[in-house]
């Protein structure tokens, strides 16, 4: 007989009191990576994306892995998401934002829509749930926000500027809540990933090759911050130097090159 | 990039990395633009690798669908590893019912090698415990398979190097553990009679049993060896043992360090080191069953210009031709690294193509050096297909067509099921 395994973790007292996660963009390489290797931190996941066929493949692994899932199917570009947060977050420890997407940057250049939907996807969206999150987390003076922006939003380049300026206005919005919610006792940490295979960079040229990690790698610097105390966190730790290196290149010299 | 474990062919391939089963590519047709899925690519040889066409790699299809605690049933994807699979199972009290020697490869590799373990001769492959499987042809179709449906593609695709579809999910049955440390006794022998009796004692109370030889220590009446038997510990926790790599092969080493001299010397050292008679020892599973493991790329020991295994089964009756391929060896000048000895069962494979069958198995490994091993290795071909044995595709890179239907005469039956849309270097190699 195949046994639900929500049913299994009731009898298991110490499973069922581990924290509750909620990953937004659950489906994301990143996303998934780090649930496996966070496994043993968390009893319940509730997991949110787009695909209900995915979520559903999603939900079937944790589940045999004895964890108790909830799924929410969701597509964060519709305006008004925030709402399915408003009042549902009592449960929830800790919240962690995957979503996103690697806009073609020409297409932005040529088109205001495509421009105007990476913004939305990569930060409006997630500024009217970190609104609603944040305030539940306030009220309960706990909790832990962790959000995924991007090396690339530490200097806009007119390789990538549209998903640059999306990343580095939720940094930014990040750094902010930050200040705000730290006499609260909520943890917000950011996480800058470099370059890292997944399936938003399937296809790209991977050079140079030592610039570019595997998701494990990436994972791994998302759960130690997790775990750990640091609040904005680069991944992997040299990007801390190299974007450093970028940033103090002055303007005048930098509108010339194509870095 | 991707390659074969062993780095021969001397190719890298691209490779597509579907995230989900759902979207896994369909209706590819045309041998140009063929397909292969590429698991951990712990194949080493050309079986892993399609230059013609494309790759499809399937570690993402790495999700679980269900796992019966009960029964010890477990339904999961493909690129699922073993070492993934024990790190869910160990704990709740199963362990795979037949393991290679690695845990690093996926289920889905394991199917479409039909690998076995050192329990052939009481659990016989892993196909014999796979219950059913979904495959996907470049058609669209999606077939369920079991020994109940559609059965022939069933048997052609246990063992059938992942040419006859997408593997999308498997359903194994695993053994029950007790504790997840192994019982295992150690015993130092000379000669392959010496090695028939121990294991024809062992094969009666034990369930795993395999030995390490030392060939370039004498010929088949004088080799050194050393055998190992286990059993799963009645006692002890059910902890996950974890695959750590402690070490890591850097890939910097120059291929000329192993030589006949240092191969020898290492020979020695490990037989010296082991040779003390012991008994009922308790180890963890994964010390026990993955050694290798424990060095992260040890295939790079060989230098850039990798090496060759070579692992065949001769039947019972042709012990004689042992000594012929010792004697071959010793002539070459080369030294086989690390060489295994194991008899195997009375099982009837569960594949048509699979590999394992009565006899006694041996494998070994040469560092690359060029036409001069792959002389030694054409003469060995030789010697095992005229003795009526076979040689293992997993581990091959060099068998001729001609040598591949000896060893596997179901070749023509086979070839109805493949799938027209894959392909791999292996099979444009020996299906002409």
């Amino acid at each position: 007989m195949l046994i639900p395994v929500f049913l299994l973790t009731i009898g298991d007292a110490l499973v069922a009191d581990g924290k509750h996660i909620l990953v937004l963009g659950s489906q994301s390489t990143l996303a998934r990576e780090f649930v496996d290797q966070y496994i043993d931190e968390f009893s319940h996941i509730t997991l949110v994306a787009r695909n209900a066929e995915k979520l559903q493949v999603q939900a079937a692994d944790l589940e045999s892995r004895s964890k108790t899932v909830h799924t929410k199917c969701i597509d964060f570009n519709e305006i008004g998401i925030h709402q399915e947060f408003d009042g549902a977050l009592d449960d929830i420890d800790e919240v962690y934002f995957f979503y996103g997407s690697l806009p073609d940057q020409q297409a932005c250049e040529q088109s205001v829509e495509s421009a105007l939907e990476a913004i939305n996807l990569n930060f409006v969206s997630s500024v009217a749930m970190l609104t609603s999150i944040a305030n539940q987390f306030e009220q309960k003076r706990a909790g832990l926000i962790l959000v995924v922006t991007s090396v690339a939003g530490d200097r806009g380049r007119k390789a990538n500027y549209v998903y640059g300026a999306s990343k580095a206005g939720l940094t930014a919005y990040c750094q902010g809540l930050r200040n705000r919610l730290a006499s609260a006792g909520v943890r917000v940490v950011t996480v800058k990933p470099g370059m890292f295979k997944s399936a938003m960079t399937e296809g790209m040229p991977k050079t140079p090759a030592i610039l570019w990690s595997d998701t494990d790698r990436i994972a791994k610097v998302v759960v130690e911050a997790a775990t750990g105390s640091k609040e904005v966190v680069y991944a992997p730790g040299y990007w801390r130097i190299i974007m450093w290196v970028i940033k103090s290149i002055p303007e005048r010299i930098f509108k010339n090159t194509s870095i | 990039m991707y390659r074969s474990w062993a780095y021969i062919p001397e190719v890298e391939q691209s490779a597509k990395v579907p995230q989900w089963v759902a979207d896994l590519p369909t209706s590819t047709t045309g041998a140009a633009n063929s397909v292969l899925a590429y698991g951990a690519g712990r194949s080493y040889g050309d079986s892993c690798i399609n230059t013609d066409g494309k790759l499809i790699d399937t570690q993402q299809l790495r999700h679980f669908i269900s796992f019966d605690v009960d029964t010890g049933v477990v339904t999961a994807e493909p690129g699922v590893t073993l070492d993934q699979l024990l790190r869910l199972t160990v704990p709740k009290g199963w362990f795979l019912s037949v393991t290679p020697g690695t845990s690093y490869a996926t289920l889905g590799g394991a199917l479409a090698n039909d690998v076995h373990g050192k329990n052939h001769h009481c659990k016989g492959t892993f196909g014999h415990h796979v219950k059913q499987f979904k495959l996907l042809r470049t058609d669209g179709q999606e077939l369920v398979c079991s020994e109940n449906e559609n059965p022939d593609m069933f048997k052609a695709t246990i063992g059938g190097m992942g040419l006859t579809g997408i593997i999308t999910q498997i359903t194994i049955s695993l053994q029950a553990i007790k504790s997840a440390n192994m019982t295992v006794s150690t015993q130092p022998f000379v000669g392959l009679f010496e090695y028939l009796k121990l294991s024809k004692i062992s094969n009666q109370q034990d369930q795993y049993s395999v030995a390490w030889i030392d060939c370039m220590s004498g010929d088949m009446e004088g080799f050194k060896g050393l055998f190992y038997s286990a059993n799963h510990a009645k006692t002890g926790e059910l902890a996950y043992d974890e695959a750590q790599s402690s070490l890591s092969a850097p890939s910097i080493i120059p291929s000329y360090l192993l030589n006949k001299y240092s191969v020898t010397a290492f020979n020695k050292l490990y037989y010296a080191k082991n040779k003390g008679n012991k008994s009922g020892i308790n180890q963890g599973y994964h010390s026990f069953f993955y050694p290798l493991d424990k060095v992260a790329n040890w295939n790079n020991i060989y230098g850039k210009k990798g090496f060759y295994q070579c692992q065949f089964i001769l039947p019972l009756d042709q012990n004689e031709v042992f000594d012929q391929v010792f004697t071959k060896i010793r002539q070459s000048g080369m030294g086989s690294f690390l060489t295994v000895l194991k008899e195997f069962g009375v099982y009837e494979s569960a594949g048509m193509l699979s590999f394992p069958r009565p006899g006694i198995c041996l494998a070994m490994d040469f560092s690359n050096r060029g036409n001069s091993t792959m002389k030694l290795l054409k003469d060995i071909e030789h010697l095992v297909i005229n003795a009526g044995g076979s040689i293992y595709p997993a581990k091959d890179k060099l068998m001729s067509a001609e040598s591949f239907r000896h060893c596997y005469p179901a070749l023509d039956d086979f070839k109805r099921y493949v799938d027209p849309g894959i392909s791999s270097n292996y099979w444009r190699r020996v299906s002409g």
